[in-house]
């Protein structure tokens, strides 16, 4: 049993046939070839697999593709490029808020989340919530002061604009 | 579904998994790729299925019937020689190896101290668990005979030579390509079933294969870490000057001895530590169990050794009514005696520490936490009900052991370089650091510089990537091979600008005379005339291991009813030689030193007696948390390691290797009102309620 | 760890949805927020062969007043709008702080409160608070209705009473009163973990700091949430004090009966139950104070 499906991923449109039974994980990564979206448990526990489904985080190995027919879904691609990072992207690199960068996808996605809806978060409350998502290489520190810089240089950048200028 | 295999219909591959080299009369003895006639551990692949996707795959999996006659299973590593089945045929038991590590008198040597102090101590089984399952892709060019595999793998150099024997294809039919690893801990160094199996697939039904690894599958089929029991004796003098150490000890090898030497031998000599000891005697029998084979996982027997010589200090120290912070002080070695041979041998070498300041070290750690004052605190904080404990361990981490990783540096006349190595990057950023390496002695803007790491065609060669080895093996491979291309572009530019090696200077694409900018020449002509399209060299990493400070701190608040740990406060000081990159050797440290946390209060693998697994899943496996994990404060020595011409220490492991111990000091202090002895990793809530319950039976508080 | 195949329905009204699962009843399992049902068949643990899936039904989610007070949530109510919306924490603040607790933001984004009921899991939070509450569930099949107590979900672990033609559609919670005191608190291995065992107390006291009204429940001790009904007789008519709090704490630290060997066997779960419920009725009886005090009382 065959679907054919339209969702919007990182701003685009895109239509896919699945089976019911296909993660939306899988989907992103093989079927719409972008591979960010990382798996690693496939059960929902570490937080590696977490995308935006229309603004909030999710985790892409526990949603068939098929739910999110007419959804908007944000990858790591959606967030920033190579040639335009996104804040958050910049911080982790630049504080090495990343090692083997497996699980990083997920955290950047909750993390952006995190300052969406708490543009100025204290260390804790960065801790706490980033709790869904493992990291087994980095210790977290550096993840936090990653998302702490990325936190300042967005608040900046609103207060520019706040302020009438352009960031 | 496409097919399906078991052994029988694989009789090509039927041989036993390539292996790391081993000592001479040791029991070696790996799996075949699928299991042929018995099964011995839970994980050990039985069949393989092919499909279009990995739903089919799975799906088909499912259909596999396998009957199964059951024998009985060896679970517990100490093991009655008269009633125990043996798990290998024609086996006179499950020993595997048995080696001795000895220096001065050995075990005699206990027999002349006064004071003499006895213990078991015990380390539990632990899984890895990268983020990254292991995966692999192949495929094979039937028209030219070539196969190219994409193996996430720590030594591509291992893997290269692997694939050919097991295959039988020559090495030049063969590339090994490693792309970004997710994560590997020392997991990722040996061969696995599942690679063999695309490979030879790959080849039989003329199509690429790919195999990625599920999160069931990491805590069964890949290696675990640890495990292992140690007899241990310490004798001192009146004044608490350690005379001998001495240590029996088991390493579970799980059910086949593929990789369990190199921790069993790392945790014989680590167990010194920075500390002056006459006489010692480690004797280690490598025993098989019906368990996942295990082999190393981050630290590799180090922190097991450390784990054992700390928790032995701390017990001398009790017995000798002596501060464990004290007790440490007096055995020391001195920055004075260094060089300071132990007089223990390892593969026929001398273990010689070379450089450092141990004291130091150690006093940087007890004064950031508060060590003197602490005591006060806790008797305070004790009488709100909170239970604080503090705990300090030290250790020396070996790195940089075995010889024979190369690098290449090539200069293009472009004014690009291109810097090959055979070691793997798992997120210690590799790139990085060598471009740095590269880029400061060829005096080359880093930004020209690029790193290529895994990849057999390069034709470089080494050992691969774990035991802290890389920097120190390719980092000093790569720093002489840029030295000498550096000194054939100065000859050359020096020939035609009339001018001193010394005063010339590499700007943008041309080499320029300091200070005249007038004077200088293309540095694309200056490759011509060196070496024609570029200029090559390969070199290979000069050194012996080096033995690196370090030692941590911690403050911990127990949970005296929930038996949960919180850490309060956590430093580390550590020696990190001549450092590359201070965020990567930061980084490296807290990575390592939360491993060495969650080993300790939450991680455990445990069999049941039958050989099951009980923790298969990330739901009973708990990994450390953005919020279990404390901010730890870094401090560093920078001793260069004098063992290796660039002074590089390896700082991959450091983080772990005395946390084990210190958490557990640390632990067992705060539970210390209730007088209960905590010898056996991890101390998680299950177990100190264990440990209580058997205290409360002995008649003590609980 | 891919799921087996299933034949899927997304059933755009309850109606649709109650007529699936009457036609397939035990061949079929509701999807709701999928983060218990997904998990479980990711790992083949679970595999229905039919799907019916409850997201594109709108009529199921919804958070409404009840008329005396508290409130009535439809079953498909995400747990982070219960965890952040005002209209939760104005009908019943308990219910707030539960849904809080439930897991991580990724998880809350999806899970629903009739899921997270319906799953059952020993240790959770929400169960447990609404059982304590006495909260009131309505489940429907094709054509009827019925009403129960919303403990009476719940028939071991992971299990629960429902039929397969039935679904949980409603939630009628009941208010706090409004000088009650209440508190949540759990224990786990580590952050990243399931919560293990979970104690929510609910006190009144009048102004000489008797306790007139006590709920008090456990969840992870046993095999479905445990509501403490022989303690809270004891406790009504006693002065808040430790003294007091610690006997009843030990008495119902001695109803533990459920143990694992790996996370927390029995006598741990005990400890666990016996200073996580002093913990919860010392917070229970502040806060209740403070209640008082900031009502005018």
């Amino acid at each position: 049993m065959v679907e054919e499906i339209a969702l919007v991923v990182n701003g685009k449109p895109a239509t896919v046939q699945v089976e019911p039974r296909r993660l939306l994980a899988d989907v992103l990564r093989e079927e719409l070839r972008l591979p960010g979206t990382h798996i690693a448990c496939g059960y929902g526990i570490c937080g590696a697999c977490t995308v935006l489904l229309d603004g909030e985080p999710v985790r892409s190995c526990l949603i068939f593709a098929v739910q999110a027919a007419g959804r908007r879904v944000t990858t790591v691609e959606g967030l920033g490029t190579a040639e335009h990072l996104h804040p958050l992207q910049r911080a982790f690199w630049e504080e090495h808020g990343l090692q083997c960068g497996f699980c990083t996808p997920g955290f950047l996605l909750t993390a952006d989340y995190l300052l969406r809806t708490n543009p100025h978060p204290t260390r804790a409350e960065i801790r706490e919530a980033l709790v869904g998502n493992i990291c087994r290489c980095t210790g977290y520190q550096f993840i936090v002061n990653a998302v702490e810089r990325a936190a300042a240089e967005l608040a900046g950048e609103a207060a520019e604009v706040a302020d009438g200028e352009r960031p | 579904m496409l097919a399906a295999f078991s052994a029988r219909e694989l009789p090509e591959v039927l041989k036993p998994l390539p292996g790391t080299p081993r000592a001479p009369g040791s029991h070696f003895v790996a799996p075949t790729p699928l299991a042929a006639e018995v099964v011995r551990f839970v994980g050990e692949p039985v069949a393989v299925v092919v499909a279009e996707d990995a739903y089919a795959a799975e799906d088909g999996a499912e259909a596999v019937v396998v009957e199964y006659a059951p024998l009985p299973a060896v679970v517990d590593v100490e093991q009655d020689p008269v009633t125990t089945p043996v798990i290998h045929d024609g086996w006179a038991s499950n020993v595997a190896d048995h080696f001795v590590v000895v220096a001065g008198a050995g075990a005699r040597a206990l027999e002349r101290a006064p004071v003499v102090v006895e213990e078991t101590l015990a380390i539990g089984r632990l899984s890895a668990q990268p983020m990254e399952p292991r995966a692999v892709a192949a495929v094979y060019d039937a028209a030219e005979g070539r196969l190219t595999v994409y193996l996430a793998t720590q030594s591509v150099t291992q893997a290269h030579r692997g694939f050919s024997e097991m295959l039988g294809l020559p090495l030049e039919r063969v590339r090994v390509v490693v792309p970004n690893i997710g994560g590997a801990f020392g997991v990722k160094t040996r061969f696995y079933g599942e690679e063999v199996l695309a490979a030879h697939l790959a080849m039989r039904l003329g199509r690429p294969m790919r195999w990625v690894g599920d999160r069931r599958e990491e805590f069964t089929v890949t290696n675990q870490g640890r495990a292992q029991l140690h007899h241990v004796r310490i004798g001192l003098d009146d004044d608490g000057h350690i005379l001998a150490f001495v240590d029996h000890f088991l390493q579970d090898a799980g059910a086949y001895n593929i990789t369990a030497s190199g921790p069993a031998l790392n945790a014989a000599i680590t167990a010194h530590g920075p500390y002056r000891i006459p006489h010692l005697e480690m004797a280690c029998d490598i025993v098989l169990t019906n368990t996942t084979p295990t082999g190393p996982y981050r630290g590799a027997g180090r922190p097991e050794g450390a784990y054992v010589m700390e928790r032995m200090l701390d017990r001398a120290a009790e017995a000798m009514g002596l501060d464990r912070a004290e007790l440490r002080r007096r055995n020391l070695i001195r920055p004075e005696e260094l060089p300071y041979d132990t007089g223990m041998k390892r593969q026929d070498r001398a273990v010689v520490f070379d450089a450092g300041d141990y004291p130091a070290g150690f006093e940087q750690v007890v004064r950031s936490i508060d060590y003197e004052g602490f005591r006060t605190r806790q008797r305070a904080e004790r009488e709100r009900g909170v239970y604080l404990g503090i705990g300090v361990a030290n250790c020396l981490e070996m790195s940089g052991i075995g010889l024979g990783d190369s690098a290449r540096v090539r200069l293009d006349a472009s004014g690009d370089v291109v810097v090959m190595t055979a070691v793997s990057q798992m997120g210690q950023g590799h790139p990085t650091a060598y471009a740095q390496i590269a880029a400061e002695r060829l005096g080359a803007p880093i930004e020209r510089v690029r790193v290529i790491e895994g990849d057999s065609a390069t034709g470089v060669e080494g050992i691969g990537t774990f035991a802290s080895r890389s920097t120190v093996a390719a980092g000093n491979a790569i720093a002489l091979a840029a030295q000498r291309v550096r000194q054939r572009l100065l000859d050359a530019a020096a020939q035609q600008l009339e001018a001193s090696e010394d005063d010339l200077e590499w700007q943008g694409d041309d080499i320029v005379v300091r200070g005249a900018p007038g004077r200088r020449i293309a540095l694309r002509g200056v490759v011509a005339q060196a070496g024609g399209e570029s200029i090559e060299e390969v070199a290979s990493g000069q050194g012996t291991p080096t033995f690196g400070f370090q030692g941590h701190g911690v403050t911990v608040a127990v949970d005296p009813d929930l038996l949960t740990v919180e850490v309060r406060d956590y430093v580390i000081c550590h020696d990190a030689g001549t450092v590359v990159n201070p965020l990567l050797a930061e980084g490296q440290t807290i990575g390592a030193a939360v491993q060495g946390l969650g080993n300790v209060t939450s991680e455990e693998m445990r069999y049941d007696a039958a050989g099951q697994p009980l923790a298969t899943t990330l739901h009973s496996y708990i990994l450390p948390s953005s919020v279990d994990t404390p901010e730890y404060r870094l401090y560093e020595q920078h001793f260069p390691a004098r063992t290796n011409p660039e002074g590089f220490r390896g700082l991959g492991e450091g983080g772990t290797i005395p946390s084990l111990p210190a958490l557990a000091q640390a632990i067992e202090d705060a539970l210390s009102p209730f007088g209960v002895r905590l010898n056996a990793l991890p101390l998680t809530p299950q177990r100190l309620s264990e440990a209580l319950q058997r205290q409360a039976g002995r008649g003590g508080a609980a | 760890m891919k799921p087996r195949a299933f034949d899927y329905y997304a059933p755009a009204s309850l109606d649709e949805a109650l007529a699936l699962l009457a036609r397939y009843g035990a061949r079929a399992r509701p999807l709701a927020g999928g983060q218990s049902l997904v998990q479980l068949m990711n790992m083949r643990e679970v595999s229905p062969e039919i799907i019916v899936d409850l997201n594109r039904a709108p009529e199921l989610a919804y958070v409404r007043t009840a008329a005396g007070g508290g409130l009535v949530v439809g079953a498909m109510a995400r747990l982070q709008h219960l965890a952040t919306s005002a209209a939760v924490r104005g009908g019943n603040a308990a219910v707030t702080q539960a849904a809080n607790q439930v897991a991580f933001p990724a998880v809350r984004s999806r899970g629903t409160l009739g899921g997270n009921v319906a799953h059952a899991e020993p240790g959770a939070q929400l169960p447990l608070v609404l059982s304590v509450l006495d909260a009131q569930v309505t489940v429907a099949r094709q054509g009827a209705r019925r009403n129960m107590l919303l403990a009476a979900v719940f028939g071991g672990a992971r299990v629960n009473t429902l039929a397969p033609e039935e679904l949980l559609v409603e939630v009628w919670i009941p208010p706090l009163a409004l000088a009650a005191g209440y508190a949540i608190c759990e224990f786990r291995r580590g952050h990243s973990g399931p919560p293990l065992v979970t104690v929510a107390t609910i006190l009144e006291l009048d102004d000489a700091g008797a306790i007139v009204t006590a709920r008090m429940g456990v969840s992870g001790a046993s095999d479905v949430p445990l509501r403490l009904r022989e303690e809270e007789s004891l406790l009504v008519g006693q002065t808040a004090s430790e003294a007091t709090f610690a006997s009843i704490a030990e008495h119902a630290a001695a109803r533990a009966q459920r143990g694992d060997p790996v996370l927390a066997g029995v006598d741990l779960r005990r400890r666990a139950v016996r200073a996580l419920l002093l913990r919860a009725l010392t917070d229970s009886a502040a806060r209740a104070t403070q209640a008082e005090r900031q009502e005018g009382l």
